[in-house]
């Protein structure tokens, strides 16, 4: 290992941790409101299924599960995989 | 792994999260929408939606601009049904995820405002009510005063229209009330000429008279009478002993 990434490490350090306080929030956004955001985005499961099972003519929890494709332990594998969640820009 | 770099994709953009707030909620209901629409009852339905979204998300739209350009989407998600096999019939799809769009919003505005009127209380009621370890959404939802019944009641009656689970109820109310109307017209018939039989009766008319009076009725006698016990004295048995005249009454009756 040459010593030229090392310096970059060094040199870069500093601003890394800038990056992370300049994030601006678009107004009416806070962090805890963020972070329930995130976990509606990435920890739905029961809930949900049971919400959307009142929503279906057959009312049936594990009818909705089959169609979502259920993980145990995991949630749905529908939004699990949505390249909505994967894609950065 | 996968997991993994999620969490920490969204830890280093939460922005980017914030603006797919309401994607788990489309992409969910219009996927179970998209089932019972195509009979698909699998993970497939989602495909059509996901591109959609996908699609949404590059184009960075957040609930509130995909409210307002959901027509299109349909079409978009009618396009992509058909090219997976889905659907034969891409307009007729587009215009079921029109309205299947129309019906969601309303469920996911209950859930979860849009962005700009959403606060960190309303989100955490819906974290709550959507979490993998709740049991009674609804119970969490009502206990924040807010009563999504009646949404998911309509979403309930639309799947059940678009898969033929339930029968059209203007088509069965319509010919119950021709029914009724031509059994009250019947009955009317049958008192008026069985008042006339009374009449005769109390005044002592002769068997001869009351079959007269029968067949000269302004009403006729309509041959669903005829099955009456009282009136085939004197309509129908009559035939038997002289079928030249029973004929002749009854054609001339109508």
């Amino acid at each position: 290992m040459s010593l030229l990434p090392l310096a970059g490490m060094f040199l870069f350090g500093g601003k890394k941790k800038e990056k992370k306080k300049k994030i601006e929030y678009p107004p009416g956004i806070t962090e805890e409101l963020l972070e329930a955001i995130s976990n509606i985005v990435f920890y739905h499961g029961t809930g949900l299924y049971k919400i959307l099972a009142r929503a279906t003519p057959e009312q049936d929890v594990e009818h909705v599960k089959k169609i979502l494709a259920h993980q145990e332990g995991i949630g749905p594998r529908v939004t699990e995989d949505a390249g909505y969640k994967k894609i950065r820009r | 792994m996968l997991a993994t770099k999620k969490y920490v994709d969204e830890v280093r953009d939460p922005i980017h999260s914030a603006m797919i707030a309401h994607y788990p909620l489309l992409h969910t209901i219009l996927t179970i929408a998209m089932a019972y629409h195509t009979g698909t009852h699998n993970p497939k339905a989602a495909k059509p939606v996901e591109k959609v979204l996908n699609a949404s998300y590059t184009l960075k739209e957040d609930y509130s601009t995909i409210k307002k350009n959901y027509r299109e989407l349909a079409k978009a998600i009618a396009h992509h049904a058909k090219e997976q096999g889905l659907t034969t019939d891409e307009e007729n799809t587009a215009k079921v995820m029109e309205q299947a769009f129309e019906k969601t919003f309303k469920i996911v505005d209950k859930l979860l405002p849009e962005l700009q009127k959403l606060t960190e209380d309303r989100a955490k009621i819906a974290e709550k009510a959507l979490k993998y370890s709740t049991d009674d959404p609804f119970v969490v939802l009502r206990n924040a005063g807010i009563d999504i019944e009646p949404e998911l009641e309509e979403f309930r009656q639309f799947l059940a229209e678009i898969s033929g689970k339930e029968i059209e109820p203007q088509k069965s109310t319509a010919p119950v009330v021709k029914e009724v109307n031509t059994s009250t017209a019947l009955s009317q018939a049958k008192l008026e000429i069985l008042s006339i039989l009374n009449g005769l009766e109390f005044a002592g008319f002769t068997e001869e008279a009351k079959r007269k009076a029968v067949e000269s009725s302004p009403r006729g006698l309509p041959s669903s009478l005829r099955r009456s016990s009282r009136l085939r004295t004197f309509s129908g048995s009559a035939s038997t002993p002289s079928p030249s005249r029973s004929s002749g009454g009854a054609s001339s009756n109508g």
